[in-house]
């Protein structure tokens, strides 16, 4: 979808919300992977992406449109699950929450073992990202946003900086200072 | 050695994703959020405004046309065999359903088979936990007003 299409998707939504499925079956996948890269877990990734849809889908009707893609404010509200999952989880290993993610569903869709087990599989056939992974989350989470925008997800500089909220110049000093603490954490690991 | 490390990352191959189908099933939920509060709303909206009809009246005993008018209804139609459900219906199983859609819309359930572990988490949203509360709170003033109405004519 252009930034013209979106606008007008947009428009037509705030009169009748159901139209946000679209977003949801053009988006969804691309949110998915990108936290599921940054958590590498399947369970937690699900719930998160659920939650950032949910979200969008409930503001919409307020959006004010800036020109920017609906996909750079889903990444932005992305970001910002992983983020605080990750502030979590470095302060409280034992939250009720972690024992709802690592739960098993009740109700759970009939190829959930399926696809769960295909993405472990892919994990395994990609050693070096895994190490990679591993070591990015050791880093401060300002570091782990830029470096997963733009090696995981392939994003231009001026893109990340849209979906952070932040300057270019910062972008790219978070991205280089970052990179040095990601080899150095590679390294010991390896 | 800098450029060698970022050399890597830029040809980092990541997990593929493309094949992931549980959306399907997140998207039937996502797209009734917005209905379960709304389908609440309508169902306890009437008993609601008459419920503060009336303790407007009883309290600061002002006399209100509306509850003069249900009074005169009610009166008129004692007799008919189907009026006497609708007061319950009203009362209570409009509030009820309105309660357990909300708690369906708000609430998750999850098993951990190692642990034998039941989890429910609630979540918070303020339109659903409105509309719940509202809808207790008239289920409870209805069987308040049986249990009185029964103790007080027995």
């Amino acid at each position: 979808m252009n930034l013209v299409e979106e606008k007008q998707l947009l428009q037509k939504i705030k009169e009748n919300p159901e139209l946000f499925g679209e977003i949801f079956d053009v988006y969804y996948k691309t949110i998915f992977s990108y936290i599921f890269r940054r958590v590498a877990d399947y369970d937690i990734p699900r719930d998160m992406a659920a939650d950032v849809f949910l979200k969008a889908y409930l503001k919409v009707g307020s959006f004010v449109w800036k020109n920017i893609s609906i996909l750079t404010w889903l990444y932005r509200v992305a970001t910002n699950e992983v983020n605080y999952y990750h502030r979590k989880n470095k302060s409280s290993k034992l939250s009720f929450e972690i024992f709802a993610y690592q739960s098993e569903k009740l109700f759970e869709f009939e190829d959930y073992q399926t696809e769960k087990q295909h993405l472990e599989n892919e994990f395994k056939l990609n050693e070096d990202f895994v190490k990679v992974q591993r070591s990015l989350k050791k880093l401060n989470v300002k570091y782990q946003e830029v470096i997963s925008l733009r090696y995981f997800e392939k994003k231009a500089i001026l893109e990340i900086a849209e979906i952070l909220d932040k300057k270019e110049g910062t972008v790219k000093s978070l991205l280089s200072r970052g990179l040095e603490k990601l080899k150095i954490e590679f390294n010991n690991a390896t | 050695m800098e450029n060698d490390f970022e050399n890597r990352m830029e040809n980092l191959q990541t997990p593929d994703t493309d094949f992931v189908k549980h959306q399907e099933i997140f998207k039937i939920g996502l797209m009734n959020a917005r209905k379960s509060s709304r389908i609440g709303l309508v169902f306890i909206i009437i008993p609601a405004i008459v419920i503060l009809i009336a303790y407007i009246k009883l309290h600061f005993l002002l006399s209100v046309d509306f509850t003069s008018t249900i009074q005169s209804i009610t009166n008129k139609t004692e007799g008919m065999s189907y009026i006497r459900w609708l007061f319950p219906t009203v009362f209570l199983v409009m509030p009820l359903l309105a309660a357990v859609i909300n708690i369906l819309a708000l609430s998750h359930f999850y098993v951990n088979k190692k642990t034998k572990e039941l989890i429910i988490t609630i979540q918070y949203r303020l339109k659903n936990l409105i509309v719940l509360i509202v809808s207790l709170a008239i289920i409870v003033a209805f069987w308040s007003f049986i249990i009185i109405g029964y103790v007080y004519f027995k």
